[in-house]
């Protein structure tokens, strides 16, 4: 079945659908394009599904995932064009990522004494990913339980009041209500922490 | 970049960027595969309407770039230090520090001191 390959005018190229190939299609198509970019860029992935948007449709970007490899090829590429041409990005998305990446990187570097330059440097940035991996999730995590501790203050200040009117009232006992108010107090402490 | 493959048929995981001239050795490659089965379509894309936005970017001095070599400031931090938007830093940083790390390598050195960015900026007629 025919197929187009679609030139956008920003240089973004596409497949206007998933393409049907042959073994051999398939195998020189992939040595195809890690000729064209840097191969330890190019990861062949069996999926469930394909993506149902091209090149051409309402979307402004493509943002694609940065891996280890890629920063290693960002890092270890010192002109702006070969980066380009390795990596298949645009000049501004390597730019604005880079600008992110690279001071925090070598600034992490210098912390832990370690220098990408000479030794496993993919090593290294694959650390480095994983340390800010992990920082990005205790935050969350963090976030998270704030939230719950937020909630759980709100609805224990609209109860204390409730059920100090009803003391003595069914199972609403003093001794419960100090209970809550020390919750409420220990709540109040963890937050300002 | 990732290449999707499912019972026998091939895409991209997005699309990807090329530069001119490699588009077209691109294109004259990929047909030798494909032949007929092909056709290339030049399309425009969705552009980003910038609307009536007046951009008034600031030089950056010497000094700015003394500052944009240190990596152990963030992006912030140097936003605040120059007066210059976030993004500003971000386009400016990752190609300054590339040229000066490249300069680096080529002299044997292993950590970029502010003495050796003095020296690249004098290198490079800045300073």
């Amino acid at each position: 079945m025919n197929f187009k390959l679609l030139i956008g005018d920003k240089g973004n190229v596409d497949f206007n659908r998933p393409v049907d190939m042959t073994k051999e299609e398939k195998d020189r198509f992939i040595q195809l394009i890690e000729s064209f970019f840097d191969r330890d860029v190019i990861k062949v992935k069996n999926v469930e599904e394909f993506r149902d948007w091209r090149v051409g449709g309402d979307r402004v970007q493509y943002p694609r995932v940065w891996t280890g490899e890629e920063y290693e090829v960002l890092l270890k590429t010192h002109l702006l064009e070969v980066a380009i041409d390795k990596l298949g990005r645009s000049g501004m998305a390597i730019l604005v990522q880079d600008g992110i990446w690279r001071p925090r990187f070598l600034s992490w570097c210098n912390k832990n004494g370690k220098n990408p330059f000479e030794e496993d440097t993919l090593k290294i940035i694959k650390e480095f990913m994983k340390e800010q991996e992990d920082l990005k999730k205790l935050k969350k995590q963090k976030i998270k339980q704030k939230r719950e501790l937020l909630e759980k203050k709100e609805s224990l200040e609209e109860r204390i009041p409730k059920l100090e009117r009803l003391e003595g009232v069914g199972d609403v006992t003093k001794e419960g209500i100090l209970k809550l108010k020390q919750e409420l107090e220990e709540i109040k402490k963890l937050l300002k922490d | 970049m990732k290449i999707y493959h499912k019972d026998g048929f091939v895409d991209f995981e997005a699309p990807f960027y090329m530069r001119d001239q490699q588009v077209e050795k691109f294109i004259k490659c990929i047909e030798s595969i494909f032949g007929d089965r092909m056709v290339v379509e030049r399309i425009i894309e969705n552009k980003k309407e910038m609307g009536d936005i007046v951009r008034h970017p600031k030089k950056f001095s010497d000094e700015d770039l003394l500052i944009l070599g240190n990596p152990e400031l963030d992006n912030e931090e140097v936003s605040i230090k120059m007066d210059k938007s976030p993004f500003a830093i971000q386009m400016k940083r990752g190609n300054f520090l590339m040229r000066v790390q490249d300069w680096a390598i080529k002299k044997g050195k292993d950590r970029v001191t502010e003495e050796d960015i003095k020296e690249f900026l004098k290198e490079e007629g800045k300073l």
